[in-house]
Protein backbone atom coordinates (compact mmCIF):
# COMPACT_ATOMS: atom_id res chain seq x y z
CA UNK A 1 0.00 0.00 0.00
CA UNK A 2 1.32 3.34 -1.03
CA UNK A 3 0.43 6.84 -0.04
CA UNK A 4 -0.35 8.66 -3.15
CA UNK A 5 -2.07 11.88 -2.25
CA UNK A 6 -1.27 14.61 0.55
CA UNK A 7 -2.21 13.03 3.83
CA UNK A 8 -2.00 15.78 5.70
CA UNK A 9 -4.91 17.22 7.53
CA UNK A 10 -7.52 14.16 6.84
CA UNK A 11 -10.82 14.05 8.41
CA UNK A 12 -11.27 11.45 11.41
CA UNK A 13 -13.10 9.09 8.67
CA UNK A 14 -10.35 9.46 6.11
CA UNK A 15 -7.93 8.84 8.44
CA UNK A 16 -9.10 6.01 10.22
CA UNK A 17 -9.78 4.49 6.26
CA UNK A 18 -6.03 4.54 5.53
CA UNK A 19 -5.09 3.29 8.99
CA UNK A 20 -7.70 0.69 9.05
CA UNK A 21 -5.75 -0.40 5.01
CA UNK A 22 -2.64 -1.19 7.22
CA UNK A 23 -4.19 -3.30 9.52
CA UNK A 24 -3.19 -0.48 12.31
CA UNK A 25 -4.22 -2.09 15.71
CA UNK A 26 -2.67 0.16 17.82
CA UNK A 27 0.29 2.91 17.29
CA UNK A 28 1.85 5.45 19.71
CA UNK A 29 4.39 8.25 19.04
CA UNK A 30 6.15 10.44 21.77
CA UNK A 31 8.17 9.61 24.58
CA UNK A 32 8.54 5.97 26.21
CA UNK A 33 9.54 5.57 29.46
CA UNK A 34 9.62 2.00 31.41
CA UNK A 35 6.49 3.09 33.19
CA UNK A 36 4.75 3.42 29.92
CA UNK A 37 5.79 0.39 28.29
CA UNK A 38 4.88 -1.58 31.34
CA UNK A 39 1.43 -0.04 30.42
CA UNK A 40 1.37 -0.80 26.73
CA UNK A 41 2.35 -4.39 27.68
CA UNK A 42 -0.39 -4.73 29.27
CA UNK A 43 -2.75 -3.61 27.19
CA UNK A 44 -1.55 -5.79 24.11
CA UNK A 45 -2.03 -8.94 26.78
CA UNK A 46 -5.83 -8.06 27.64
CA UNK A 47 -6.31 -7.62 24.12
CA UNK A 48 -4.74 -10.25 22.89
CA UNK A 49 -7.05 -12.03 25.63
CA UNK A 50 -9.97 -10.73 24.62
CA UNK A 51 -9.64 -11.71 21.46
CA UNK A 52 -8.71 -14.84 22.42
CA UNK A 53 -5.07 -15.48 20.69
CA UNK A 54 -3.77 -18.78 21.04
CA UNK A 55 -0.80 -19.06 23.90
CA UNK A 56 1.54 -19.66 21.46
CA UNK A 57 0.66 -16.73 19.19
CA UNK A 58 0.11 -14.52 22.70
CA UNK A 59 4.08 -15.49 24.05
CA UNK A 60 5.37 -14.62 20.49
CA UNK A 61 3.65 -11.49 19.84
CA UNK A 62 4.54 -10.08 23.46
CA UNK A 63 8.32 -11.42 23.12
CA UNK A 64 8.46 -9.14 20.06
CA UNK A 65 6.28 -6.21 21.74
CA UNK A 66 9.16 -6.21 24.49
CA UNK A 67 11.84 -6.14 22.23
CA UNK A 68 10.95 -3.93 19.78
CA UNK A 69 9.86 -1.47 23.25
CA UNK A 70 13.16 -1.96 24.70
CA UNK A 71 15.00 -0.27 21.49
CA UNK A 72 12.79 2.45 21.58
CA UNK A 73 13.55 3.43 25.35
CA UNK A 74 17.72 2.42 24.65
CA UNK A 75 17.86 5.02 21.68
CA UNK A 76 15.84 7.92 22.30
CA UNK A 77 17.95 9.50 24.99
CA UNK A 78 19.73 10.79 21.64
CA UNK A 79 16.47 11.93 19.80
CA UNK A 80 14.92 14.05 22.91
CA UNK A 81 18.22 16.08 23.62
CA UNK A 82 18.37 17.00 19.91
CA UNK A 83 15.34 17.66 19.93
CA UNK A 84 14.68 14.98 16.97
CA UNK A 85 11.83 12.86 16.06
CA UNK A 86 9.53 10.93 18.63
CA UNK A 87 10.00 7.34 19.49
CA UNK A 88 6.98 5.34 17.52
CA UNK A 89 5.28 2.04 18.09
CA UNK A 90 2.84 -0.25 16.42
CA UNK A 91 0.99 -3.43 16.12
CA UNK A 92 -1.09 -4.33 12.90
CA UNK A 93 -2.99 -7.06 13.28
CA UNK A 94 -3.38 -9.35 9.82
CA UNK A 95 -5.29 -13.00 9.28
CA UNK A 96 -2.74 -15.39 10.77
CA UNK A 97 -0.44 -13.36 12.41
CA UNK A 98 0.47 -9.44 13.46
CA UNK A 99 2.85 -7.27 12.82
CA UNK A 100 4.85 -5.23 15.22
CA UNK A 101 6.63 -1.74 14.12
CA UNK A 102 8.88 0.18 16.15
CA UNK A 103 10.76 3.31 15.14
CA UNK A 104 13.53 5.62 16.71
CA UNK A 105 16.47 8.01 15.90
CA UNK A 106 19.42 6.43 16.01
CA UNK A 107 23.09 8.16 15.46
CA UNK A 108 24.60 8.14 11.65
CA UNK A 109 27.82 6.39 12.91
CA UNK A 110 26.25 3.10 14.62
CA UNK A 111 24.35 2.73 11.42
CA UNK A 112 27.10 0.60 9.92
CA UNK A 113 26.96 -2.33 12.56
CA UNK A 114 23.87 -2.40 13.10
CA UNK A 115 22.97 -2.70 9.16
CA UNK A 116 25.46 -5.70 9.59
CA UNK A 117 23.56 -7.21 12.30
CA UNK A 118 20.64 -7.43 10.36
CA UNK A 119 21.55 -8.49 7.40
CA UNK A 120 23.36 -11.30 8.75
CA UNK A 121 20.29 -12.92 10.84
CA UNK A 122 18.01 -12.37 7.63
CA UNK A 123 20.96 -14.35 5.29
CA UNK A 124 20.27 -17.25 7.15
CA UNK A 125 17.46 -19.96 7.26
CA UNK A 126 15.98 -21.37 10.59
CA UNK A 127 18.97 -23.76 10.95
CA UNK A 128 21.95 -21.80 9.86
CA UNK A 129 19.99 -18.87 12.65
CA UNK A 130 20.09 -21.37 15.42
CA UNK A 131 23.58 -22.47 14.98
CA UNK A 132 24.86 -18.55 14.85
CA UNK A 133 22.74 -18.27 17.65
CA UNK A 134 25.09 -20.68 19.50
CA UNK A 135 27.74 -19.18 18.31
CA UNK A 136 27.45 -16.14 19.31
CA UNK A 137 26.42 -17.22 22.51
CA UNK A 138 29.62 -18.96 22.94
CA UNK A 139 31.52 -16.10 21.85
CA UNK A 140 30.24 -14.03 24.92
CA UNK A 141 30.76 -11.03 22.35
CA UNK A 142 28.64 -8.13 23.90
CA UNK A 143 28.55 -4.80 23.05
CA UNK A 144 27.39 -2.12 25.91
CA UNK A 145 24.42 -1.63 24.13
CA UNK A 146 22.96 -4.85 24.53
CA UNK A 147 24.67 -7.86 22.94
CA UNK A 148 26.11 -9.09 19.32
CA UNK A 149 22.18 -8.83 17.99
CA UNK A 150 21.16 -11.95 20.14
CA UNK A 151 17.78 -9.70 20.63
CA UNK A 152 17.34 -9.44 16.77
CA UNK A 153 18.52 -13.38 16.36
CA UNK A 154 15.93 -14.15 18.83
CA UNK A 155 13.17 -11.85 16.87
CA UNK A 156 13.55 -13.66 13.86
CA UNK A 157 13.54 -16.95 15.10
CA UNK A 158 10.33 -16.46 16.98
CA UNK A 159 8.55 -14.57 14.44
CA UNK A 160 9.52 -17.17 12.11
CA UNK A 161 9.86 -14.22 9.49
CA UNK A 162 12.81 -12.27 8.31
CA UNK A 163 12.79 -8.65 9.09
CA UNK A 164 12.47 -5.38 7.32
CA UNK A 165 14.05 -1.84 8.63
CA UNK A 166 14.88 1.15 6.94
CA UNK A 167 17.18 3.83 7.77
CA UNK A 168 16.21 7.44 6.98
CA UNK A 169 18.72 10.29 7.27
CA UNK A 170 17.81 13.19 9.29
CA UNK A 171 21.13 15.00 9.63
CA UNK A 172 24.84 14.88 9.55
CA UNK A 173 24.45 13.40 13.30
CA UNK A 174 21.66 10.70 13.25
CA UNK A 175 18.70 8.96 11.04
CA UNK A 176 15.63 7.38 11.51
CA UNK A 177 14.79 3.99 11.99
CA UNK A 178 11.78 1.90 11.07
CA UNK A 179 11.86 -2.02 12.30
CA UNK A 180 9.27 -4.27 11.51
CA UNK A 181 8.89 -7.86 12.52
CA UNK A 182 6.11 -10.31 11.17
CA UNK A 183 4.73 -12.98 13.66
CA UNK A 184 3.20 -16.05 11.70
CA UNK A 185 1.98 -19.32 13.44
CA UNK A 186 4.69 -20.94 10.92
CA UNK A 187 8.23 -20.31 9.98
CA UNK A 188 9.11 -18.75 6.96
CA UNK A 189 12.57 -18.22 6.93
CA UNK A 190 13.96 -19.77 3.55
CA UNK A 191 12.16 -17.49 1.30
CA UNK A 192 13.48 -13.89 0.25
CA UNK A 193 13.16 -10.98 2.61
CA UNK A 194 9.18 -9.62 2.32
CA UNK A 195 7.98 -8.19 -0.89
CA UNK A 196 8.59 -4.58 -1.14
CA UNK A 197 5.25 -3.78 -1.03
CA UNK A 198 4.77 -4.80 2.92
CA UNK A 199 7.97 -3.55 3.55
CA UNK A 200 7.08 -0.32 4.58
CA UNK A 201 3.89 -0.54 6.52
CA UNK A 202 5.44 1.12 9.25
CA UNK A 203 7.41 3.98 7.32
CA UNK A 204 3.55 4.92 5.29
CA UNK A 205 1.70 4.89 9.04
CA UNK A 206 4.33 7.03 10.87
CA UNK A 207 4.23 9.68 8.32
CA UNK A 208 0.27 9.66 8.59
CA UNK A 209 0.55 9.46 12.15
CA UNK A 210 2.95 12.47 12.66
CA UNK A 211 1.50 14.30 9.75
CA UNK A 212 -1.63 14.36 11.45
CA UNK A 213 -0.22 14.74 15.21
CA UNK A 214 -1.84 11.62 16.45
CA UNK A 215 -0.69 10.77 19.41
CA UNK A 216 -2.07 7.38 20.64
CA UNK A 217 -4.38 5.18 18.28
CA UNK A 218 -5.87 2.35 19.73
CA UNK A 219 -8.61 0.07 17.27
CA UNK A 220 -10.15 -3.29 19.15
CA UNK A 221 -11.99 -4.30 21.22
CA UNK A 222 -13.74 -1.83 24.17
CA UNK A 223 -14.80 -4.33 26.68
CA UNK A 224 -14.56 -3.51 30.56
CA UNK A 225 -11.04 -5.12 31.16
CA UNK A 226 -9.61 -3.94 27.88
CA UNK A 227 -11.15 -0.24 28.44
CA UNK A 228 -9.13 -0.29 31.83
CA UNK A 229 -5.82 -1.33 30.13
CA UNK A 230 -6.66 1.52 27.57
CA UNK A 231 -7.20 3.79 30.47
CA UNK A 232 -4.17 3.13 31.76
CA UNK A 233 -2.04 3.65 28.43
CA UNK A 234 -3.36 7.05 27.86
CA UNK A 235 -3.14 8.08 31.57
CA UNK A 236 0.64 7.34 31.73
CA UNK A 237 0.90 8.65 28.33
CA UNK A 238 4.27 11.69 28.85
CA UNK A 239 2.54 13.84 26.50
CA UNK A 240 -0.80 14.00 29.08
CA UNK A 241 1.44 14.10 32.28
CA UNK A 242 3.41 17.37 31.76
CA UNK A 243 0.60 19.32 32.60
CA UNK A 244 -1.55 18.63 35.75
CA UNK A 245 -5.00 20.11 34.90
CA UNK A 246 -4.94 19.49 31.21
CA UNK A 247 -4.00 15.65 32.44
CA UNK A 248 -7.13 15.32 34.71
CA UNK A 249 -9.42 16.98 31.81
CA UNK A 250 -8.42 14.50 29.44
CA UNK A 251 -8.48 11.55 31.69
CA UNK A 252 -12.17 12.75 32.98
CA UNK A 253 -13.32 13.47 29.34
CA UNK A 254 -11.64 9.76 27.93
CA UNK A 255 -13.59 8.11 30.58
CA UNK A 256 -16.97 9.67 29.53
CA UNK A 257 -16.23 8.38 25.75
CA UNK A 258 -14.82 4.92 26.86
CA UNK A 259 -17.86 4.40 28.99
CA UNK A 260 -20.19 5.46 26.12
CA UNK A 261 -19.05 3.01 23.95
CA UNK A 262 -19.24 0.15 26.57
CA UNK A 263 -22.73 1.50 27.39
CA UNK A 264 -24.04 2.33 24.22
CA UNK A 265 -22.21 0.68 20.94
CA UNK A 266 -23.65 -2.31 19.34
CA UNK A 267 -21.55 -5.58 17.78
CA UNK A 268 -21.16 -6.35 13.87
CA UNK A 269 -20.88 -10.24 13.91
CA UNK A 270 -22.48 -10.96 17.52
CA UNK A 271 -24.48 -8.50 20.07
CA UNK A 272 -21.34 -9.11 22.93
CA UNK A 273 -18.44 -7.45 20.69
CA UNK A 274 -17.71 -3.93 21.18
CA UNK A 275 -15.69 -3.14 18.43
CA UNK A 276 -14.45 0.56 18.58
CA UNK A 277 -11.86 3.10 17.81
CA UNK A 278 -9.63 5.48 19.81
CA UNK A 279 -7.27 8.23 19.16
CA UNK A 280 -5.63 11.00 20.84
CA UNK A 281 -4.44 13.65 18.28
CA UNK A 282 -3.07 17.25 19.06
CA UNK A 283 -2.90 20.14 17.01
CA UNK A 284 -1.48 23.28 18.16
CA UNK A 285 -2.47 22.99 21.55
CA UNK A 286 -5.94 21.44 21.05
CA UNK A 287 -5.96 18.11 22.60
CA UNK A 288 -8.81 15.89 20.55
CA UNK A 289 -9.70 12.58 22.54
CA UNK A 290 -11.80 10.48 19.59
CA UNK A 291 -13.61 7.49 19.56
CA UNK A 292 -15.64 5.77 17.15
CA UNK A 293 -18.09 2.71 17.41
CA UNK A 294 -21.11 1.31 15.55
CA UNK A 295 -24.47 2.14 16.25
CA UNK A 296 -27.88 0.76 15.15
CA UNK A 297 -29.29 3.62 12.66
CA UNK A 298 -32.68 3.90 14.37
CA UNK A 299 -30.74 5.19 17.48
CA UNK A 300 -28.59 7.96 15.43
CA UNK A 301 -31.04 11.01 15.66
CA UNK A 302 -31.30 10.74 19.34
CA UNK A 303 -27.88 10.83 19.45
CA UNK A 304 -27.22 13.60 17.33
CA UNK A 305 -30.29 15.79 18.78
CA UNK A 306 -28.93 14.97 21.87
CA UNK A 307 -25.39 16.34 21.54
CA UNK A 308 -26.67 19.14 19.49
CA UNK A 309 -28.20 20.17 22.19
CA UNK A 310 -25.55 20.02 24.62
CA UNK A 311 -23.97 21.65 22.36
CA UNK A 312 -25.91 24.50 21.77
CA UNK A 313 -25.89 25.83 25.38
CA UNK A 314 -23.72 28.37 27.08
CA UNK A 315 -22.60 27.77 30.29
CA UNK A 316 -25.08 28.78 32.26
CA UNK A 317 -27.88 26.81 30.75
CA UNK A 318 -25.62 23.73 30.35
CA UNK A 319 -24.81 23.63 34.29
CA UNK A 320 -28.58 23.55 35.23
CA UNK A 321 -29.18 20.90 32.57
CA UNK A 322 -26.23 18.64 34.73
CA UNK A 323 -28.05 19.65 37.75
CA UNK A 324 -31.59 18.80 36.29
CA UNK A 325 -30.15 15.70 34.71
CA UNK A 326 -28.15 14.06 37.74
CA UNK A 327 -31.47 13.78 40.16
CA UNK A 328 -33.74 12.60 37.44
CA UNK A 329 -35.10 9.16 37.76
CA UNK A 330 -32.87 6.70 36.06
CA UNK A 331 -34.26 3.53 34.19
CA UNK A 332 -32.91 0.51 35.75
CA UNK A 333 -31.75 -0.59 32.47
CA UNK A 334 -29.61 2.43 31.05
CA UNK A 335 -26.14 2.04 32.51
CA UNK A 336 -24.99 6.06 31.61
CA UNK A 337 -26.67 8.83 33.65
CA UNK A 338 -27.26 11.04 30.47
CA UNK A 339 -24.49 12.98 31.88
CA UNK A 340 -21.91 12.04 29.91
CA UNK A 341 -22.06 14.37 27.03
CA UNK A 342 -22.97 17.58 29.08
CA UNK A 343 -19.73 16.46 31.35
CA UNK A 344 -17.42 16.00 28.28
CA UNK A 345 -19.20 19.61 26.89
CA UNK A 346 -19.04 21.12 30.43
CA UNK A 347 -15.06 20.13 31.06
CA UNK A 348 -13.71 20.11 27.39
CA UNK A 349 -14.91 23.82 27.31
CA UNK A 350 -15.69 22.91 23.21
CA UNK A 351 -18.30 21.67 21.28
CA UNK A 352 -18.84 18.41 20.84
CA UNK A 353 -17.85 17.17 16.93
CA UNK A 354 -19.00 14.72 15.07
CA UNK A 355 -18.81 12.46 11.84
CA UNK A 356 -20.18 9.21 10.54
CA UNK A 357 -19.29 6.59 8.18
CA UNK A 358 -22.28 4.67 6.70
CA UNK A 359 -21.17 0.77 7.29
CA UNK A 360 -24.51 -1.42 6.70
CA UNK A 361 -28.46 -0.77 6.21
CA UNK A 362 -28.32 -1.11 9.91
CA UNK A 363 -25.47 0.16 11.05
CA UNK A 364 -23.01 3.30 11.35
CA UNK A 365 -19.60 3.60 12.24
CA UNK A 366 -20.42 7.17 14.70
CA UNK A 367 -16.83 9.48 15.51
CA UNK A 368 -17.05 11.36 18.67
CA UNK A 369 -14.58 14.39 19.07
CA UNK A 370 -13.95 16.12 21.97
CA UNK A 371 -11.38 18.86 21.91
CA UNK A 372 -9.51 20.53 24.89
CA UNK A 373 -7.27 23.97 24.71
CA UNK A 374 -4.47 24.21 26.97
CA UNK B 1 -23.14 -2.47 64.39
CA UNK B 2 -20.62 -3.41 61.06
CA UNK B 3 -18.46 -2.07 59.27
CA UNK B 4 -19.18 -2.03 54.82
CA UNK B 5 -15.00 -2.23 53.88
CA UNK B 6 -14.22 -2.18 50.35
CA UNK B 7 -10.59 -1.77 48.85
CA UNK B 8 -9.69 0.04 45.54
CA UNK B 9 -8.86 -1.42 42.75
CA UNK B 10 -7.80 0.02 39.74
CA UNK B 11 -11.36 1.23 38.82
CA UNK B 12 -13.22 1.11 42.11
CA UNK B 13 -13.17 3.21 45.00
CA UNK B 14 -11.74 2.54 48.41
CA UNK B 15 -15.31 2.48 51.00
CA UNK B 16 -14.92 2.71 54.59
CA UNK B 17 -18.38 2.97 56.28
CA UNK B 18 -18.43 3.00 60.52
CA UNK B 19 -21.85 2.92 61.70
CA UNK B 20 -21.44 2.98 65.28
CA UNK B 21 -18.66 5.94 64.69
CA UNK B 22 -21.12 7.61 62.04
CA UNK B 23 -17.90 7.76 59.90
CA UNK B 24 -18.99 7.59 55.70
CA UNK B 25 -15.76 7.69 53.32
CA UNK B 26 -15.65 7.17 49.93
CA UNK B 27 -12.21 8.08 47.82
CA UNK B 28 -10.15 6.84 44.91
CA UNK B 29 -11.70 6.49 41.86
CA UNK B 30 -14.96 5.15 40.98
CA UNK B 31 -15.80 3.60 37.06
CA UNK B 32 -17.21 0.70 38.35
CA UNK B 33 -18.71 -1.08 35.04
CA UNK B 34 -22.46 -0.55 36.43
CA UNK B 35 -22.64 2.27 38.47
CA UNK B 36 -26.06 0.98 40.26
CA UNK B 37 -24.95 -2.43 40.99
CA UNK B 38 -22.23 -1.15 42.88
CA UNK B 39 -23.50 1.54 44.86
CA UNK B 40 -26.43 -0.32 45.43
CA UNK B 41 -25.17 -1.88 48.96
CA UNK B 42 -24.02 1.32 50.29
CA UNK B 43 -27.02 2.77 49.64
CA UNK B 44 -28.62 0.59 51.65
CA UNK B 45 -26.58 0.74 53.92
CA UNK B 46 -27.07 4.28 54.56
CA UNK B 47 -30.62 3.91 54.88
CA UNK B 48 -30.25 0.88 57.65
CA UNK B 49 -27.68 3.69 59.36
CA UNK B 50 -30.34 6.50 59.15
CA UNK B 51 -33.42 4.50 61.13
CA UNK B 52 -31.01 5.02 63.68
CA UNK B 53 -27.90 7.53 63.58
CA UNK B 54 -25.54 9.26 65.88
CA UNK B 55 -25.96 12.30 66.69
CA UNK B 56 -23.58 13.30 64.51
CA UNK B 57 -22.36 12.47 61.13
CA UNK B 58 -18.97 12.56 58.79
CA UNK B 59 -19.04 12.04 55.24
CA UNK B 60 -15.98 12.32 53.32
CA UNK B 61 -15.17 12.13 49.80
CA UNK B 62 -11.81 12.36 47.88
CA UNK B 63 -11.81 11.50 44.30
CA UNK B 64 -9.33 10.91 41.51
CA UNK B 65 -11.63 10.28 38.78
CA UNK B 66 -15.15 9.77 38.93
CA UNK B 67 -17.38 8.45 35.87
CA UNK B 68 -20.52 10.57 35.59
CA UNK B 69 -22.82 7.23 36.10
CA UNK B 70 -20.84 7.18 39.72
CA UNK B 71 -21.68 10.49 40.52
CA UNK B 72 -25.22 10.23 39.98
CA UNK B 73 -25.38 7.55 42.69
CA UNK B 74 -23.27 10.14 44.64
CA UNK B 75 -25.85 12.74 44.54
CA UNK B 76 -28.19 9.71 45.92
CA UNK B 77 -26.31 9.52 48.65
CA UNK B 78 -25.49 12.72 49.23
CA UNK B 79 -29.07 13.21 48.96
CA UNK B 80 -29.66 11.22 51.83
CA UNK B 81 -27.09 12.60 54.31
CA UNK B 82 -29.14 16.06 53.03
CA UNK B 83 -32.64 14.86 54.53
CA UNK B 84 -30.79 13.18 57.71
CA UNK B 85 -28.90 16.74 58.48
CA UNK B 86 -32.76 17.97 59.08
CA UNK B 87 -32.39 16.11 61.97
CA UNK B 88 -28.89 15.61 63.03
CA UNK B 89 -25.48 17.30 62.70
CA UNK B 90 -23.90 15.84 59.27
CA UNK B 91 -20.79 17.43 58.11
CA UNK B 92 -19.68 16.93 54.18
CA UNK B 93 -16.27 16.97 53.57
CA UNK B 94 -15.36 16.68 50.30
CA UNK B 95 -11.43 16.73 49.37
CA UNK B 96 -9.85 16.87 45.92
CA UNK B 97 -5.77 16.58 45.18
CA UNK B 98 -3.94 19.87 44.98
CA UNK B 99 -4.87 21.96 41.54
CA UNK B 100 -7.79 19.34 40.21
CA UNK B 101 -10.23 22.48 39.67
CA UNK B 102 -12.56 20.28 37.63
CA UNK B 103 -13.16 17.75 41.07
CA UNK B 104 -13.81 21.10 43.15
CA UNK B 105 -16.28 22.46 40.02
CA UNK B 106 -18.54 18.74 40.56
CA UNK B 107 -17.99 18.91 44.69
CA UNK B 108 -19.95 22.87 43.75
CA UNK B 109 -22.14 21.63 41.63
CA UNK B 110 -23.86 18.98 44.11
CA UNK B 111 -23.65 20.88 46.66
CA UNK B 112 -26.37 23.49 44.74
CA UNK B 113 -29.03 20.77 45.05
CA UNK B 114 -28.67 20.11 48.67
CA UNK B 115 -28.63 22.46 51.80
CA UNK B 116 -25.65 21.13 53.25
CA UNK B 117 -22.47 23.59 53.50
CA UNK B 118 -19.88 21.32 52.19
CA UNK B 119 -15.98 21.50 53.56
CA UNK B 120 -13.65 21.93 50.61
CA UNK B 121 -10.24 20.94 51.52
CA UNK B 122 -7.03 20.49 49.01
CA UNK B 123 -5.08 17.85 50.05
Amino acid sequence: MSLSKNEKYLTIAELFNILNNFQLNYAYSGDFTNDLTERILSLAETNMEVESESLKMKKKVYFIIVESLQNITRHQGVSKSNGLMDGFFSIHKFSGGYLIGSGNTIENKNIESLSQKLEKVNSLNAEELKEYQKSVLSAGDFSEKGGAGLGLIEIVRKSGNKLSYDFINVDSQNSYFYFQAKITEATDLNNNPEEKTNYDIVKNVHKVVTDNNLKIFFQGQFKHENVRSLLSMAEGSIYLTEKFNFKKTSVAIMIELLQNISYHATGINNTEDRPGLFMVADNNNICSLITGNYIENPKINELIKRIDYVNSLDDQEIEKLYLETIVMEQDDNRQGAGLGFIDIRIKSKNKIEVEMIPYTENKTFIIIKANISY
Amino acid sequence: MTTLKIDATEDLPSVIFEDYKGMFQISKRSLPENAIVFFEPLIEYINEYIKAPKEETTVVFHFDYISTSSTKQIMKIILLFNELAKTKKVILKWNYDQGDTDMLQTGNRLEKLTNLKFVYTEV
